[in-house]
């Protein structure tokens, strides 16, 4: 369970400060898909960097799974990135000097796994999405398509609680758009807490709720019934 | 071209602190580079002034081939045609005993003729009244001293100045001050004026000259003079214009001085790599800016000459702050080099410290080539980038320079370097040699791409059980090879630049170690104090020889005398020795044949040992027969061996001290070699000797293994300034490094932002710009030791052997392989260490969305 209370976050800058979060308040039930929607600039990312600890809020409070996150280190953060938090991105954002199993084992082995353990790990992972063929494939060799499922796996290989997920059919046509919502949304099924960045109503039927931000507020929020949800695509 | 130049380039250059350490390099190299020429230009400009300032108005000097000569020639000569004014001289350089605060100095005394002078030099003379000068300076033992030396040791006119003149003590009376320009400028001041009559009788030169000076007519060429003046004085005098010394010492010091200022352009080669790998980097990191540009419609010529721009800009202002840290750096570096030259060749006055401003517009220049030549390949890159090409992601793999035309093109360069390096002396400049170690570093350079890929592949197994820095690292390294390899390349150089100089002084100094060993075996060497002055004329008391024999425990003695000739009219050292006392116990090391045979045959048959350098020098072989000039006319002897002998004066030829002794009428003693009977203590002996000589006469009696001590050490003083230079180059190279780590650290913002958002710590970014450092620093430090080999061979048998005539024992010690690994691994982690924090300090957000 992912809650915030009273959220600011500001852009220092000596003449124009950013107010990109302006006391957001969030509950977001443990296991649920929930999907960040608003005109670019709202404060998607920087909401989901928040939650994931790569920045920090300028005042409010984060709580997961009811800890205060407040007086958490750089250390803390690490920890929880190891173990509880996966991140996606728009940009695939895979290291180009990796083939995709060891894009995949990568966070394993940085929080100190056996290697053959990461890798084992990480090829079930990769099987998990598909790509289990593409193996020692660097990124230079993967379709779009392809290095998101990567991305995915690399994100979910450490089991997550948490899946933090940035436009990541932003770069994709529709169609593997939709093998990547279809893959995330799995991932919700079996209890992780989803919360996924976008711009596209592509991603609406599969999620629990959406959140609209507009100018760093929360505009209003759309729950999506489960029997609508099932009924509807698939 | 401006607005892109204003907006584009000034941003760039001067935002990042990339460009900041470019800047630091290329100054600091081209510093050391400027700084080696002005303190060398000073040296020899201290010297050719010195000279100037004795020779005054004289346009011709006479001296005697085998040294003083008898004065009754002075009469032809100012009878000769074209002559105008003659002036005898006698001149001697002593050692100073009193005021306490000049001992070690040397004094020269310069004997002259007072009614001459006039015409000759000018006196401005302080502290006597000027009718007095001539009656008080014709008194016994009077002396004029410049205002300088008598200020520096505070000597009042009046008072009185204690030197060693041959064999005793002299006492002088100063009657007044040289100042003003002109002759107070000799000798850096050290320089003492003496009536003719007194000097000769004070010297033991009765009747003899030193040199007589000539002022000839102005209507008449100086050739023709020349010409009628050798046929009066005959061949045993030489007959030379005054600058003719000067020009001397100039060919003396030309290959210590090139050696010098080869050593200085290594940080400069260094730096032209910084500048290239700059830009090179640059263009790199902005072809998305490249492509945009491109795409505006702005030239390929004009994205050219925008990163030629750079590239000058950046030299130029490396150039002016070069020139003005090098005006820093060459006072220290003056100041070793005149100490190291005035210890090896001749005396050099303390060298007034002069910028010529030609040497600004020098720096300058040199930073605008070096710039343009090292910004010209990443300019013509730039250039060539088509606009969607440079538009591409990180993913657009930049495709691997292919090894094999690396290994080609090394494999090539070798070959080239190889026959170079067989080419003869030309000129007596080693310029093929220096060519070839220029050639053998590039063929050095060429093998880092492939060196890199094979080091990479070969530690991929290694890493397997190691936390994953290390294989993030080894990725790393491999992709941005563009990038690493020149700096590896750079590094390499300045590294194996280094080893290769410790591997070749260190060779030199087994050498010399070995050589001390085999033919230093006298117990106890006695001799002045000033032994070890170049120019000292001090002799040993008459008599002491056959004293020392009497001293139980010594077993024999050999007396040592040398003599200064002109030797096919360059100065040499003719030395005369007890040879059978010295093929007894002790030897020379020959270069063929056995040591007391042709000792003992120089004795029967009086004929003469060369050393090598002196060999060399006149390309010489045994058993050819030279002409040494001596008092009796030329003497035609024939050279019976060759010899090791590690000094820098030129070399000697040595002779049996009684053909000296016959031919010279020269009984004096320089040095004696005393050799003890088995069993009897050294230092005893040594105490009666102290005891006996020590005090009164200031003598000197070193055991021999205080003897080998102090020849080491000044070899090793000898080689301060090299290893100074050498520092200078690493700390160039380690900003190398530095830099493009930075660079690294710059074009993978986003890379270090996933790894932190996927969960690497700061600790293991660190780690991993760290662990590239040090793969950096393995790989340049395995070249450079593979490469150093070539180069301490190439600076062994070629370089050194071309410029000294020495022939050394190659010896590439150990010991540099784990030093070299030590430094290594240290500088790059050192120069790892900036960028590494910037790195774990990122913005993990912005380092995501920068694209
Ligand atoms: N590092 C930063 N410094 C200053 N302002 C920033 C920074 N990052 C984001 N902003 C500003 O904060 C606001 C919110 O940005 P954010 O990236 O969160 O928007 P977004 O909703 O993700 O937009 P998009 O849909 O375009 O990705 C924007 O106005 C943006 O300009
Ligand atoms: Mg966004």
């Amino acid at each position: 369970m992912i809650e915030l209370n009273e959220i600011d976050k500001t852009y220092p800058h000596p003449v124009h400060p950013v107010a990109a979060l302006k006391g957001i308040t969030l509950r977001i039930e443990k296991g649920s898909f929930s999907l960040l929607m608003g005109p670019s600039g709202c404060g998607k990312s920087t909401l989901l960097n928040l939650i994931g600890g790569l920045d920090q809020p300028t005042s409010g409070d984060l709580l997961l799974g009811g800890r205060p996150t407040r007086d958490f280190s750089d250390a803390d953060w690490t920890r929880l990135r190891q173990t509880e938090i996966g991140m996606i991105f728009q940009f695939f954002n895979l290291l180009p000097m990796l083939n995709a199993l060891e894009n995949v084992a990568l966070p394993l082995l940085l929080r100190g796994d056996r290697p053959e353990e990461a890798k084992a790990r990480a090829r079930t992972a990769l099987v998990s999405v598909g790509l289990g063929g593409r193996l020692d494939h660097r990124p230079s060799a993967l379709s779009g398509g392809e290095m998101q499922r990567v991305a995915i796996a690399r994100a979910d290989v450490v089991s997550p609680q948490i899946l933090l997920a940035d436009e990541p059919t932003g770069n994709l046509d529709s169609e593997n758009g939709e093998e990547i919502l279809k893959l995330l949304s799995s991932r919700a099924r079996a209890g992780v807490t989803l919360l996924l960045a976008t711009h596209s109503p592509q991603a609406v039927p599969y999620a629990d709720q959406v959140i609209h931000l507009k100018d760093g507020r929360v505009d209003r929020i759309d729950r999506i019934d489960r029997i609508d949800r099932t009924g509807g695509k698939r | 071209m401006g607005v892109l130049f204003r907006w584009i380039s000034f941003r760039h250059l001067f935002r990042e602190p990339r460009a900041w350490l470019t800047l630091i390099g290329v100054a600091l190299g081209i510093s050391v580079f400027i700084s080696i020429r002005i303190a060398n230009q000073s040296v020899l400009s201290a010297y050719r002034h010195s000279v100037d300032a004795v020779a005054g108005n004289t346009t011709l000097e006479v001296a005697g081939k085998a040294g003083p000569f008898d004065e009754t020639i002075i009469t032809s000569i100012r009878e000769a045609p074209g002559v105008r004014s003659v002036a005898p001289i006698i001149h001697a350089a002593l050692p100073m005993s009193s005021p306490s605060s000049t001992e070690g100095e040397i004094l020269f005394l310069m004997g002259v003729d007072l009614l001459q002078e006039g015409a000759f030099r000018q006196y401005e003379i302080g502290g006597i009244a000027p009718e007095k000068i001539f009656t008080e300076l014709m008194e016994p033992d009077a002396v004029l001293l410049t205002e300088p030396f008598a200020t520096r040791h505070q000597i009042e006119v009046g008072g009185t100045i204690s030197v060693r003149a041959g064999n005793r003590n002299l006492s002088l009376r100063v009657v007044g001050l040289l100042k003003g320009s002109g002759l107070a400028e000799a000798e850096g001041g050290n320089i003492a004026i003496m009536d003719i009559a007194s000097a000769q009788w004070r010297l033991d030169k009765l009747g003899k000259l030193d040199r007589i000076d000539l002022i000839t007519e102005e209507g008449t060429p100086l050739h023709q003079i020349m010409k009628t003046l050798a046929e009066r004085i005959g061949p045993d005098f030489s007959l030379r214009r005054p600058e003719q010394r000067s020009e001397q010492v100039e060919k003396m010091l030309f290959a210590f001085q090139l050696n010098l200022t080869a050593l200085s352009a290594i940080s400069l080669f260094v730096g032209i790599f910084l500048i290239y790998n700059t830009l090179l980097v640059s263009v790199v990191h902005r072809r998305k800016e490249i492509g945009i540009l491109r795409s505006l419609g702005v030239t390929r010529l004009r994205i050219f000459f925008l990163f030629l721009f750079e590239g000058i800009l950046l030299g130029t202002i490396g150039g002016i702050s070069g020139v003005i840290i090098g005006a820093f750096l060459a006072r220290g570096i003056l100041r070793l080099v005149a100490r190291t030259v005035s210890a090896l060749y001749v005396p050099i006055p303390p060298s007034p410290f002069s910028l010529p401003p030609s040497v600004f517009w020098e720096g300058i220049g040199i930073g605008i080539i070096v710039a343009a030549l090292s910004s010209l390949f990443p300019a013509m890159q730039a250039g060539q980038l088509r606009p969607r090409e440079a538009m591409e992601g990180i993913y657009s793999s930049q495709q691997a320079p292919s090894t094999i035309k690396f290994l080609l093109a090394a494999a090539l360069l070798g070959v080239v370097s190889y026959l170079l390096s067989q080419v003869p002396l030309r000129w007596n400049l080693p310029a093929a040699g220096y060519l070839a170690a220029g050639l053998l570093l590039i063929t050095f350079s060429m093998l880092v791409p492939p060196a890199l890929l094979l080091f990479a592949r070969l530690i991929e197994p290694l890493l397997e059980r190691l936390p994953p820095s290390w294989r993030l690292a080894r990725g790393h390294l491999e992709q941005a090879m563009r990038r690493n390899g020149p700096t590896i390349a750079a590094f390499m150089g300045a590294l194996a630049m280094m080893i290769s100089v410790v591997v070749m002084i260190e060779s030199f100094r087994d050498t010399v170690v070995l050589w001390i060993d085999q033919t230093i075996k006298a117990d106890i060497i006695g001799a002045p104090a000033s032994l070890l002055s170049k120019e000292s004329e001090e002799t040993l008391p008459d008599g002491l020889i056959s004293e020392v024999r009497r001293i139980p425990g010594v077993e024999a003695v050999d007396g040592y005398r040398s003599v200064q000739v002109l030797f096919r009219e360059e100065p040499a050292l003719l030395v005369g020795r007890d040879l059978a006392v010295h093929a007894a116990h002790s030897r020379y090391l020959f270069r063929s044949g056995d040591s007391k045979e042709i000792i003992e045959r120089a004795i029967r048959e009086g004929t003469v040992l060369i050393s090598e350098v002196f060999a060399n020098r006149f390309g010489l072989q045994e058993g050819e027969h030279i002409e040494i000039p001596s008092p009796q006319g030329k003497i035609s002897l024939e050279i019976a061996g060759i010899f090791y002998e590690y000094s820098t004066d030129g070399g000697k030829m040595v002779i049996d001290r009684s053909l000296l002794q016959r031919i010279w009428k020269d009984d004096r003693l320089n040095v004696v070699a005393i050799y003890l009977e088995k069993g009897s203590d050294p230092g005893v002996v040594r105490q009666q000797l102290v005891q006996r000589w020590g005090a009164e006469q200031g003598l000197t009696f070193i055991t021999q293994v205080n003897f080998k001590n102090e020849i080491l050490r000044i070899f090793d003083q000898t080689f301060l300034v090299t290893y100074a230079l050498e520092w200078i180059a690493v700390v160039v190279a380690l900003l190398g490094i530095t830099n493009t780590l930075f660079v690294s650290i710059l074009e993978r913002q986003r890379e270090i932002g996933i790894l932190r958002a996927i969960g690497a710590s700061r600790r293991q970014v660190v780690e991993v710009v760290l662990i590239e450092a040090f793969y950096m620093g393995v790989i340049g430090n395995i070249l450079s030791l593979f490469c150093a080999l070539f180069l301490s061979l190439l600076l062994i048998f070629v370089i050194n052997k071309q410029s000294f005539g020495w022939t050394l024992l190659y010896h590439y010690p150990p010991s540099v392989i784990v030093h070299s690994f030590l430094l290594a691994t240290l500088t790059a982690l050192l120069a790892g260490y900036f960028p590494a924090r910037k790195a774990a300090r990122l913005a993990v957000t912005e380092a995501i969305s920068y694209e």
